[in-house]
């Protein structure tokens, strides 16, 4: 039987640390948190594939005497999409004990996250818009050299095509984002809101604090040896793709 | 796999009494078993999806620092679908407290079933290949004249040379293979019930009380009475939208006078092995009617 508390969400906005909080939920012993997921693809499929399903049932049960079929229902499918992610994430979970996944589209549904998960935890990283835009007009900028795709045309074509229009624009969607977002969390003791400028600066009492939230062991060795290997350099150093960094 | 209650399962090869089977059951109180699901288009979607959801995992790992992706495992993809499985059969089952699902095609993949749920009940009905042949005959014509799927139907004709007496061996010789497999897959496993569509038919109210009693269901005279009423052919034609899939008449003569004697010697011989070892007694056939 799953634990219903499990899996734990994190998420945030592309370029306001998400991966750097995935990647220090991940790096602690008892804590299990794979590179980020797209459950909105899940989400679709789920839904495209059961009206399909449904119409086949009913040609089905017309061929078969005519009785009515009883069709899968939409609540059904919200299940099914919660179970999902239960089996992903314990699959992923390499026998650690505290399982959860990333995505960033979840801080824009909190609130039906919230709903489908209602005993599970769920971090969020926010951070400036300044620094979050020109991370993306670099991040985009990088990945449009490399892969040469619409996505990040698109992306860099959304503004006036400068950087500072970029920064008024995100600045100002960010406003609307989270609005509704801390709307939605109230005081949700179950969601814990980390900015990104406090875990950079002081990094060890920011681990403590998110490894708290979780259950997890916060002993100072832990801490210091998480910190020490999540310097940017280090984790560059490590890493196959080093201009993410 | 969770803790929680496995649905039963019902099945057996087009035109077997599957749906005989899956309406008996039905019409029980305590049982629910809704018309017939198609779960091998959901493993299908699912081994898909997650093909190209690891795709785009790996692609988002590239793009985000390439820390290495965890895709979703075959086993995982294996336990969603089981997941799948048990929330359709109580979504379905209107708070009846004995739920199951009916897909005809489950036998072809009944050692993978009986893995995923170790605990469930799996009933299969049988029916001797002569008839069971010259049912798919009449149904495949019925099935093409409404609804025109001239590609299936094609297919159908070829594979039965174009002749009742082609149909029955082509499919004979398939159910032969099948059974074989379904019983070496099953073995003496407690959990699964093999029916003969004969016997159901013939002893209605001796079947239903085995079909109740293996699922725990209650099997007093006076239900079981009822529901056999409920369970002949006229009645269940009578109350139905699509009476022309009741016109076979559920026969159990080993295709009677319509079919010569050679083509029933040949048919039985091809089923012969695995029929005896359902119980099938092939020395004497029921009168031609």
């Amino acid at each position: 039987m799953i634990n219903p508390a499990l899996p734990f969400f994190c998420s945030g906005l592309a370029k306001s640390g998400t991966t750097f909080l995935q990647r220090m939920l991940d790096a602690h012993p008892q804590i299990s948190c794979p590179s980020e997921h797209a459950f909105r693809t899940v989400f679709e499929n789920l839904n495209a594939f059961y009206d399909a399903y449904n119409e086949g049932l009913e040609l089905v049960a017309r061929r078969t005497g005519g009785q009515k079929p009883r069709v899968v229902s939409k609540k059904a499918i919200r299940q099914m999409f919660v179970m999902h992610l239960q089996v992903m994430a314990k699959d992923a979970s390499q026998g650690k004990p505290i399982f959860g996944l990333n995505d960033n589209a979840l801080l824009q549904n909190y609130a039906l996250f919230a709903k489908m998960f209602p005993r599970a935890k769920f971090l969020f990283i926010v951070r400036n818009p300044i620094d979050r835009a020109l991370s993306l007009w670099d991040h985009n900028h990088k990945l449009f050299e490399i892969e040469k795709s619409d996505v990040h045309l698109r992306f860099l074509k959304s503004f006036d095509g400068t950087l500072d229009g970029c920064v008024i624009d995100i600045a100002s969607r960010d406003a609307k984002c989270f609005t509704t977002f801390l709307d939605a969390v109230g005081d949700n003791q179950n969601a814990l809101i980390i900015k990104y400028e406090d875990l950079s600066h002081d990094r060890v009492t920011g681990l403590g604090r998110i490894y708290d939230f979780l259950g997890a062991t916060t002993a100072p060795d832990v801490l210091q040896m998480i910190a020490a290997e999540s310097d940017i350099g280090t984790m560059a150093k490590a890493s196959n793709s080093q201009g993410f960094f | 796999m969770t803790a929680q209650k496995p649905p039963f399962f019902c099945f057996g090869s087009p035109k077997s009494g599957t749906t005989f089977l899956q309406r008996m059951l039905d019409a029980h109180p305590q049982i629910s078993c809704p018309s017939e699901q198609l779960t091998s288009e959901l493993a299908k979607n699912l081994q898909q999806f997650y093909a190209a959801y690891n795709e785009g995992l790996a692609i988002v790992d590239d793009r985000t620092g390439g820390q290495g992706v965890r895709p979703i495992s075959k086993q995982a993809v294996e336990r969603i679908f089981a997941c799948h499985v048990q929330v359709m059969a109580e979504d379905t089952a209107q708070g009846k407290p004995i739920f199951g699902l009916s897909d005809n095609a489950l036998g072809l993949n009944i050692g993978k079933f009986l893995r995923m749920f170790p605990t469930a009940k799996f009933i299969r009905i049988v029916r001797n290949p002569v008839d069971r042949g010259v049912s798919l005959w009449r149904y495949n014509h019925q099935v093409h004249k409404k609804t025109g799927t001239a590609a299936f139907y094609a297919k159908f004709m070829k594979a039965s040379a174009g002749t009742v007496e082609g149909c029955i061996l082509h499919y004979a010789a398939i159910e032969a293979e099948d059974l074989r497999n379904f019983i070496a897959a099953v073995g003496d496993n407690p959990n699964v019930l093999t029916i003969r569509y004969e016997d159901f038919s013939q002893a209605r109210v001796a079947g239903l009380k085995q079909v109740y009693e293996f699922l725990g269901a209650e099997t007093s005279p006076q239900l079981l009475e009822e529901l056999a009423v409920q369970g002949q052919i006229g009645a269940m034609a009578q109350v139905s939208k699509n009476k022309a899939f009741f016109s076979g008449g559920g026969r159990t003569d080993f295709g009677g006078n319509r079919i010569s004697p050679e083509i029933r010697r040949q048919a039985l011989e091809i089923v012969k092995g695995p029929m005896q070892r359902l119980g099938y007694d092939l020395t004497t056939l029921p009168e031609a009617h």
